[in-house]
């Protein structure tokens, strides 16, 4: 079968879920199409890219021309249907076209399947795997279900009416999208993100050793971006340090709101003490992970996050807030600890009663979490749910 | 006799924001020449007969037009300057990319109309501008304002380095808060070169607006004035906001920006369930504006970051009360509890704690704290001494008159 797989961008640092993803499905038998905003050179799968834009109206004018003609000369079925189904859902005249032009690329193509990387693909797109004759299904995620429809109010309306399938990483972000209570029964299947065990493997030197006996090294990965909840973290190592603990803080990523946690670490006056790393490529976050003692992942909002997965299964003592799907990643007090979120004076809380546990207690921890990760977030159970999901 | 001072006040925007118009308007009071360069915005203002404004073209042939009368009236006039510009045009261009025309715009009209002083409002622009010192003797002056100062140089250590290497030579800082000219010595400012000269308020335009009562026998209502930006803090207010609605307070919460809310904002909003005691509201108007704040009970500034926070001082000045952070140079303003309060920044439960000090006031000592706020903005933020505190700054600059 070949699966057209519909994604924002994709890079050499590209989201890990998604070249995870794909992998799983060439394991599969299956064939990937890409179709995305960005080409780059791939030797693995086809990309389709986005319907250009030109700056110029007289060169954009001839562009939307040719591509309706050759669709028109290839699919002329496809492009007629497509037409069809929009006039049917009432979309206007001129956004029936403008649709055409942007659903173009896929439309010309031979799948089998279209699939949603992001529920926010989706948008403008919802009678285009129906005019094909295929099955459409998506991937729904944190910021898909719970921010981006806050400033775009029933913008998946038409999806939840069209989709023929819906892939979550989270219990949780069923619940938000309300799919489970609509009143046409969506299939959904919640597959959660899955990380190569056996490179994410815990040394044993780092299984037994003594948070208490140096400076702690705390380490997060994660965009700059707001939802991650980096400065209610900042500020509860601020406090942690108004206490007389010595630590550092490594945070790889990088993001719009470097400008922002700069100026938090400097007010807070944690600038000895923390690290903006800026972006690592995946394979070198091992080091860190290696060399760290707490991993912090005080999201305001998450939908399950690999990373939190990774430093389980890395052997890190691992502390999460309670948003989103990290409640479902991590079990408290048996494989990490799982904090209220948005209360820096909690986070430090536990952060201190976390440090004064017995190494006995510390070790349990650790050997649950990796316990856990390897049974439950192996790729190949993800594999196996995929095959399932795509049959 | 000795002619009047000429000084370009430069934002880049005609007319600029509420404090700079402010610095305009009572700066024209003084003997002074004030020649206004930018980009016309929709706003109409109409400044006195001493206030000469420069506006640039926004369209293409326009701005073709508007370059070759600017370099033809410098050709006849002042034909060294035009050399001299060339020259420098020429090795700036070979250094990073320049757009001419864009280029030609800004400069050609500033060239022609030397000041004696150029006033820069926002740091960023020093180095596009500090070829008017080293080539035409032109005195800078620099007002240090808000994130130009206190984080942007934390971030973009280019930045920093520039700043390191240019503030050393700036003739004189205009410091909106004690606090920010601090931030500034660590960036080579002389800290004999820095005056603190507080924003002021016009109260002729704020009398109509002022609070008669001070009791709250319904729903408390706490006011946000400000644009959506991180450092405005609205999170901390929104779960401070949440502790009291569990606490079965009274209470409605509004924030006032012109631009939309940020996903932060309203993802809170909803992940709290407070939507129905908190709204979101955009006004243009500045009439508008100080008409809610009058309607309001307290005024809240949950802000990280301010050099000084002008809504306050317009507030202090309706005789709303004021609840504000203690970030920036807050603490000059409120300096103690019998103007308004103060929260330790970044804490909500300290928020939350002030927050029901102001609702537990009684209106004698609500209608106290205002009078005490307002008797201070009358004192330290008045309109006309503006003008002439910025008068004495220019003249403090040794040979300010540009023999150029």
């Amino acid at each position: 079968m070949i699966i057209g797989f519909v994604i924002p961008r994709f890079s050499s640092i590209s989201e890990t879920f998604i070249k995870s993803k794909i992998k799983i499905l060439e394991s599969l038998g299956h064939e990937v199409t890409i179709f995305t905003k960005l080409t780059v050179n791939n030797d693995h799968f086809k990309i389709v890219p986005n319907p250009k834009t030109n700056e110029s109206l007289f060169i954009q004018i001839i562009n939307i021309l040719l591509q309706y003609f050759i669709l028109f000369l290839k699919r002329p079925k496809v492009f007629l249907n497509f037409l069809k189904f929009e006039k049917q859902d009432r979309v206007s005249f001129i956004n029936r076209w403008k649709n055409l032009y942007l659903n173009s690329h896929i439309l010309k193509e031979d799948i089998d399947w279209l699939h949603f990387g992001f529920s926010t693909m989706s948008i403008n797109r919802e009678n285009t795997a129906l005019s094909m004759s295929i099955p459409m299904s998506t991937s729904i995620r944190g910021y898909d279900i719970c921010v981006y429809p806050l400033k775009n109010l029933e913008c998946y309306k038409k999806l939840w009416l069209k989709v023929d399938k819906v892939h979550s990483i989270s219990k949780n972000l069923v619940e938000i999208s309300g799919i489970n209570n609509l009143d046409g029964d969506i299939p959904y299947n919640i597959i959660s993100p899955a990380i190569d065990i056996d490179t994410f493997k815990c040394s044993d030197k780092k299984m037994n050793s003594d948070i208490k006996k140096q400076k702690l090294q705390f380490l997060t990965i994660a965009r700059l971006n707001w939802i991650k909840g980096l400065e209610f973290t900042l500020e509860a190592l601020a406090l942690l340090l108004s206490k007389g603990v010595d630590f550092h803080y490594n945070i790889i990523g990088s993001g719009e709101e470097y400008e922002r946690l700069i100026f938090a670490t400097y007010q807070l006056e944690l600038t000895k003490h923390v690290s903006f790393l800026g972006s690592v490529k995946h394979k070198e976050t091992r080091q860190f992970y290696d060399s760290s003692d707490i991993y912090l992942q005080y999201s305001i909002n998450e939908g399950f996050c690999n990373s939190v997965l990774e430093a389980q299964c890395m052997g890190l003592i691992t502390i999460v807030s309670n948003s989103g799907g990290l409640t479902e990643n991590v079990i408290h007090e048996k494989t990490g600890w799982v904090v209220e979120k948005n209360s820096p004076k909690s986070l430090v809380n536990t952060i201190e009663h976390v440090v004064k546990k017995s190494n006995n207690e510390i070790y349990n921890v650790r050997k649950n979490a990796i316990n856990h990760i390897r049974e439950n977030f192996n790729l190949e159970k993800q594999t196996i749910q995929f095959d399932k999901f795509f049959s | 006799m000795e002619t009047k001072i000429k000084i370009a006040i430069y934002d880049g925007v005609i007319p600029s924001s509420l404090f700079i118009e402010n610095l305009i308007g009572s700066l024209s009071k003084q003997d002074v020449e004030i020649y206004l360069f930018g980009r016309l915005s929709d706003k109409i203002v109409n400044y006195p007969n001493n206030v000469k404004k420069i506006t640039y073209p926004e369209r293409k042939l326009l701005t073709i037009g508007f370059v070759l009368m600017q370099i033809l009236f410098m050709l006849f006039r002042h034909p060294i300057r035009l050399k001299k510009i060339y020259l420098h045009y020429r090795f700036i261009s070979k250094k990073e990319k320049i757009y001419f025309l864009n280029w030609c715009k800004n400069v050609l009209p500033v060239i022609n109309n030397l000041p004696d002083i150029f006033h820069l409002q926002w740091a960023k622009a020093l180095p596009k501008w500090f070829f008017l010192k080293d080539l035409f003797n032109v005195k800078i002056a620099l007002s240090l304002r808000g994130a130009h100062i206190n984080y942007s140089p934390l971030a973009n250590k280019e930045l920093k380095n520039i700043y390191k290497n240019l503030f050393p030579y700036v003739d004189v800082f205009h410091s909106v808060s004690n606090a920010i000219g601090n931030e500034a010595i660590k960036y080579g400012a002389s800290d004999e070169k820095i005056k603190t000269i507080y924003s002021a308020i016009d109260l002729k335009k704020i009398n109509i607006y002022r609070k008669k009562q001070w009791c709250s026998n319904s729903t408390f209502n706490f006011i946000s004035v400000g644009r959506h930006h991180w450092k405005k803090g609205y999170p901390y207010a929104l779960l401070a906001i949440k502790k009291l609605l569990e606490k079965n307070l009274d209470i409605h919460y509004t924030i006032v920006a012109k631009n939309d809310p940020s996903e932060e904002v309203l993802y809170h909003i909803n992940d709290l369930s407070i939507k129905d005691y908190v709204s979101l509201i955009s006004m243009e108007s500045q009439k508008e504006v100080y008409q809610k704040m009058s309607e309001s009970d307290c005024l809240l500034l949950p802000s990280v970051e301010e050099g000084i926070a002008n809504v306050v001082l317009e507030a202090m000045a309706i005789g709303l009360p004021v609840i504000s952070s203690n970030c920036g140079g807050m603490r000059e303003i409120i300096t103690d509890k019998s103007k308004g309060l103060i929260f330790k920044l970044r804490d909500t439960s300290n928020l939350v704690f002030v927050m029901k000090n102001i609702m537990n006031m009684s209106e004698r000592e609500k209608r106290k704290m205002v009078t005490n706020a307002m008797s201070h903005i009358e004192k330290k933020h008045d309109y006309d001494g503006l003008g002439y505190k910025m008068f004495q700054l220019y003249r403090s600059i040794n040979n300010y008159k540009n023999k150029c």
